[in-house]
């Protein structure tokens, strides 16, 4: 079946022309280039397979979660079948942000068919949340896809962002692989992104990394103390064990951190 | 120091009088309940009023007839009430209050009378001063003091026998917790559980979070008292709920706390209380109440200085902020154990057998629940992610062992009364600055009935941690989870999934339960009133 053929099945199943959703399909007529293309074809796929469905999911509001932020937890929300439509969604615009991040946090585990929309949108987003959200998916993404999307996400002038980029590379496998553009994050500006990239790196207990953790164990945030001493316990237990900053952190204001180093110097 | 109750008690009683035929028939003192609630339903609380429409909740201290019939002209009886915010009543006018210390009681009446003493908030302290003169020269006959006290705020602890189970009613697009609510049915009867519709309510669900289930207890009067969290405001989620489905005579409300500032750890997920405990030879006959927090982020300081003044249950405050939502519900329980020498366990979660568990199992095992929201295919795949293990194994080391260790210490708990959960943790992503939820549906955040009589039965959510979803006797966590729970108690594991866990929340989240009251704190706990 053609996308033509497509457009007009789904021009002539629209039970409603006025509605949002049919507003949105007629300005697709234009055929978009690249990814967008594919996108297009992929909206219009599952139009035809369930307009219903489709027409429903596009007025579908979240709900907050016990935490207070917006997520769509109705199975229905979340069936691979409609991912072409919420990323439809979320390029249509006009929905809070805290909406659009509940929409991409839906992407999650999106597949290869949709991993170059991912990449467009972490390129074309604007709201940082949502940014943050989209950028968060690379941790299940084609190792490609990720080498493509981490750039955008490490450059980031969001620092949520920069530690999201962080938080991809500590959970992937093949982490070691982008581990080496994360250890300049240990010197951001930003506490949470030095506290995430030590933490990404210390869950994949990046060896190299070791001295640039070592000089975080004095830095003014807590947090980061404790992020780093943990890091360095896994990336090589035995050589932070002698650091010698583990007596002045022995007795640390933070209780975390003087637990956490008391136990390295008890190794 | 300041006395204790204890102490008033037996001072006022060193004060009878010559005349202790007549006065030896007053009660040493007299312990009420703070009237907070709104028996003629006319929207204000009772303290706030005068009159006494359709009040129960006041104590009656009753004069015997020789006594009253004493009270002539030639004799009598004055009347001194010290302590600020209570009232004495006699036939239903207010005689004695913060303005008027002093009343004599009125000459030639006949028969017994009585005064009714209202107290207007927690924990006050006072006394009232019965003294009988001969009006020919002003000289003392006797007299006899009886201490007043009204009751402390008491939190319930999962000892007290459930009497009433409430739960939200959510219908959404493809998901309702309708499977939950006939599991909840089925163990705790229609009679004794309120399904309320979430429609009226933005389909909240979580009644755990919205209120606090407690008492206020007097010798001759007891009230349910419910504390309704700052959550939600102005009308909007479950804030009126209470109001809606719980005030009315014999349940008071209270709140504490601006509506405007409010974060997660206000919610009363976040606020439970231990069964009684000894620690260092200090009792707490009414356990210890313990919420999450840190130095820097922490529920309003307002509703734990309300806590703290309450005395009977002193707080304590493990680090719970690791979490996302970062309620305490989330990684531990008390769990009522007859069988066991402080008649309960204390259930928390471990990462040490969460490992030994998984690797207990075939890495092949198939988790179809688990692959589409959690992204794990198998149980190899769980074993096999190391930022798992990592988030685990720091989370143990850095908030679960200080939390054992901090009960230990506060409540006197040993090792062997540990139950060590085999649950895990997941990174909760970018909303929460990567902070934990719990990944394995938290069994640990489970609901207590233990109605009076009628056994334990714990409402654990079902973790679906097998490749047949319909079959429960096939899910080895289940069966891991059934050989820890105490001897005796039977588990319920419902199906909680689409409504409250993937919403960031389990079956206790979802549920409150209302149960009997505790005790007499005035005996039991008397030692605690001291304040130094």
């Amino acid at each position: 079946m053609s996308v033509f053929t497509l457009i007009f099945a789904a021009w002539t199943a629209l039970a409603a022309p006025s509605s949002p959703l049919a507003e949105h399909l007629q300005a697709l007529v234009p055929a978009p280039a690249g990814w967008e293309s594919a996108q297009r074809d992929a909206l219009l796929a599952a139009w035809g397979a369930d307009p219903e469905t489709c027409l429903r999911a596009w007025e579908e509001a979240p709900s907050p979660t016990r935490a207070g932020f917006p997520r769509f937890a109705s199975p229905a929300m979340r069936a691979p079948a409609l991912r072409p439509l919420i990323v439809e969604r979320l390029r249509a615009g006009g929905e809070d942000e805290a909406t659009r991040a509940a929409l991409a946090e839906l992407l999650a585990r999106s597949g290869p068919e949709l991993e170059p929309a991912l990449l467009g949108l972490i390129a074309e987003e604007q709201g940082p949340m949502v940014r943050r959200m989209l950028v968060s998916h690379l941790r299940w993404a084609e190792a490609e896809v990720c080498a493509q999307g981490l750039p955008l996400a490490l450059g980031d002038a969001d620092p949520g962002v920069r530690a999201e980029a962080a938080y991809v590379v500590g959970h992937r496998s093949d982490g070691a692989r982008f581990a080496p553009s994360v250890v300049p994050l240990l010197s951001d500006a930003e506490p949470a992104v030095r506290a995430g990239a030590a933490r990404a790196l210390g869950w994949i207990a990046y060896a190299p990394a070791f001295d640039g953790l070592s000089a975080l164990l004095v830095d003014p945030e807590p947090e980061v103390r404790l992020r780093s001493l943990r890091a360095l316990e896994r990336v090589d237990a035995a050589r932070a064990a002698a650091l010698p900053q583990l007596g002045a952190l022995a007795r640390d204001p933070d209780p975390r951190v003087a637990r956490a180093a008391a136990r390295l110097q008890a190794r | 120091m300041r006395p204790h109750f204890a102490l008033l008690i037996t001072l006022a009683a060193c004060h009878q009088s010559v005349d202790e035929g007549v006065l030896d028939a007053l009660p040493e003192a007299l312990i009420g309940v703070p009237n907070l609630d709104d028996d003629d339903g006319d929207g204000n609380r009772d303290a706030w009023q005068d009159d006494l429409l359709d009040d129960d909740d006041l104590s009656s201290l009753a004069l015997p007839a020789e006594l009253v019939e004493g009270v002539n002209k030639r004799t009598a009886l004055n009347l001194t009430l010290s302590g600020s915010g209570i009232r004495v009543y006699h036939g239903g006018a207010v005689v004695m209050d913060d303005e008027t210390a002093t009343w004599r009681f009125p000459p030639d009446q006949e028969g017994e009378a009585e005064l009714l003493v209202e107290f207007t908030d927690y924990h006050q302290t006072g006394s009232l001063t019965l003294e009988l003169l001969k009006l020919k020269d002003d000289s003392a006959l006797g007299s006899r003091t009886v201490a007043l006290g009204s009751a402390p705020f008491q939190m319930n602890h999962h000892l007290q026998a459930a009497e009433h189970l409430y739960v939200m009613q959510l219908n959404g697009w493809d998901m309702s917790n309708a499977s939950m609510i006939a599991g909840l049915t089925e163990v705790v009867g229609e009679d004794n559980l309120t399904v309320i519709p979430s429609g009226g309510y933005q389909q909240d669900v979580w009644i755990q979070d919205e209120l606090e289930f407690g008492h206020l207890v007097g010798m001759d009067t007891e009230m349910n008292m419910v504390l309704d969290s700052i959550r939600c405001s102005n009308g909007d989620c479950l804030d009126d709920v209470p109001e809606d489905y719980l005030q009315g005579p014999g349940t008071a409300l209270d709140t504490y706390g601006r509506k405007l500032y409010t974060n997660s750890l206000d919610s009363f997920g976040n606020l439970e209380c231990s069964p009684p405990v000894t620690v260092d030879g200090v009792s707490y006959p009414f356990g210890r109440i313990y919420f999450g927090g840190s130095p820097s982020y922490h529920p309003a300081e307002e509703l734990f200085g309300v806590l703290v003044d309450q005395r009977v249950q002193a707080p304590l405050q493990p680090d719970s902020t690791w979490l996302c939502v970062g309620h305490v519900d989330e990684y531990m329980a008390f769990l009522p154990d007859p069988a066991s020498p402080k008649g309960f366990r204390f259930a928390i979660t471990d990462v040490d057998a969460a490992y030994a568990f998984l690797e207990g199992l075939d890495p092949e095992s198939a988790l179809p629940k688990y692959t589409s929201t959690h992204g794990y295919a198998t149980v190899g795949e769980l074993l096999d992610d190391q930022a798992l293990r990592a988030l685990n194994e720091d989370a143990q080391a850095d908030y679960v062992d200080p939390t054992v260790a901090l009960f230990k210490a506060e409540l006197g708990l040993e090792e062997s009364d540990i139950i060590r959960l085999p649950l895990l943790f997941e990174d909760a992503g970018p909303w929460c600055d990567h902070t934990a939820i719990a990944l394995m549906p938290g069994l640990v955040n489970l609901a207590v009935w233990n109605p009076e009589g009628g056994g334990t039965h714990l409402l654990i959510p079902d973790p679906f941690f097998r490749s047949d979803l319909a079959d429960q006797s096939t899910d080895p966590l289940i069966a891991a989870f059934d050989a820890l729970m105490p001897a005796g108690s039977e588990t319920h594991y419902l199906d909680d999934w689409d409504v409250y866990h993937e919403m960031m929340g389990e079956v206790h989240c979802g549920t409150n339960i209302r149960r009997a009251p505790a005790g007499d704190w005035w005996t039991e706990a008397a030692h605690l009133m001291e304040v130094e």
